[in-house]
């Protein structure tokens, strides 16, 4: 079956997203920087998918910013699992939930 | 737009890339802001189809990155009072966006990218956070969620396209 025009769309945004990546990150030598360029050379819907990346990045660093949002807790939950390997690294305590997990 | 003016996009920005990413590293918070206004000046070249605009290549080149300055301060005005700004970019209207980012307005694009960041997983979420609030680079978000500096981009690219699925499925 033949990808709809939506599924062709999301497949290039899905390429705009990797290249906005590498962008941001500095990631691209000059090779890649021609890549790019060809890249986004290929079709108006290209620069389109691109641009509406930029876009989306600046609302994301916008929204991300909202002292609103309980980002300590994000930021905790993500990480939880290299500070109890530090805290074991130090030699500290267990908590009772490590202790329960370590019993199993 | 031909492509002897193209490539004359691509030669100016290479030329001018340092003093852009300098331009904007004055009046933005984060080097990687900097970095996505030069990239933005870039595309706006690109898209260029004046004459006019090509008669002095540098001085317009110049005119844009100013105009996109301050459409960003005028941005970082309604999400945050912490930036410093130029008096003269409060003036100017919100007019001036791209039509991609007005129509990101009709959608109330602000509480909605909030339940968006909600639906990520806790490291894509995290990666987000850490990079756009805390400015860490993709290096040190990787030390501190414990996994590869690719994968990073891998989650920072997984939340840019979950936000754009959502805004197809919306819009």
């Amino acid at each position: 079956m033949a990808p709809t025009d939506e599924q062709i769309r999301l497949a290039i945004a899905q390429q705009a997203a990797e290249w906005f990546v590498a962008q941001r990150t500095r990631s691209l030598d000059d090779a890649g920087q021609t890549a790019f360029a060809a890249w986004l050379k290929t079709s108006p819907v290209h620069v389109d998918e691109y641009l509406r990346m930029a876009a989306i990045s600046s609302e994301l660093r916008a929204t991300a910013q909202d002292p609103q949002l309980p980002v300590a807790v994000w930021v905790a939950e993500a990480t939880a699992g290299t500070g109890e390997l530090l805290e074991l690294a130090a030699g500290q305590q267990l908590t009772s939930r490590q202790r329960r997990n370590g019993r199993r | 737009m031909s492509q002897a003016s193209k490539s004359l996009v691509e030669k100016l920005f290479t030329e001018h890339y340092a003093s852009l990413l300098g331009f904007f590293g004055r009046r933005v918070r984060t080097r990687s802001e900097a970095a996505d206004l030069a990239q933005e000046v870039y595309l706006r070249m690109l898209r260029v189809s004046d004459p006019e605009a090509i008669r002095n290549p540098e001085g317009y080149l110049f005119t844009v990155a100013n105009n996109l300055a301050k459409e960003h301060a005028v941005l970082e005005r309604r999400t945050t009072s912490a930036v410093d700004i130029d008096d003269a970019a409060a003036d100017l209207s919100l007019q001036t966006l791209p039509a991609y980012e007005r129509e990101l307005d009709g959608m109330k694009r602000t509480s909605r990218l909030h339940t968006v960041l909600a639906q990520l997983t806790p490291k894509c979420r995290t990666a987000v956070v850490l990079q756009y609030a805390q400015g860490l680079s993709y290096r040190e978000i990787a030390v501190r969620l414990n996994v590869s500096p690719n994968m990073v981009k891998k989650y920072l690219a997984q939340a840019l396209m979950h936000c754009r699925r959502r805004m197809s499925r919306l819009g």
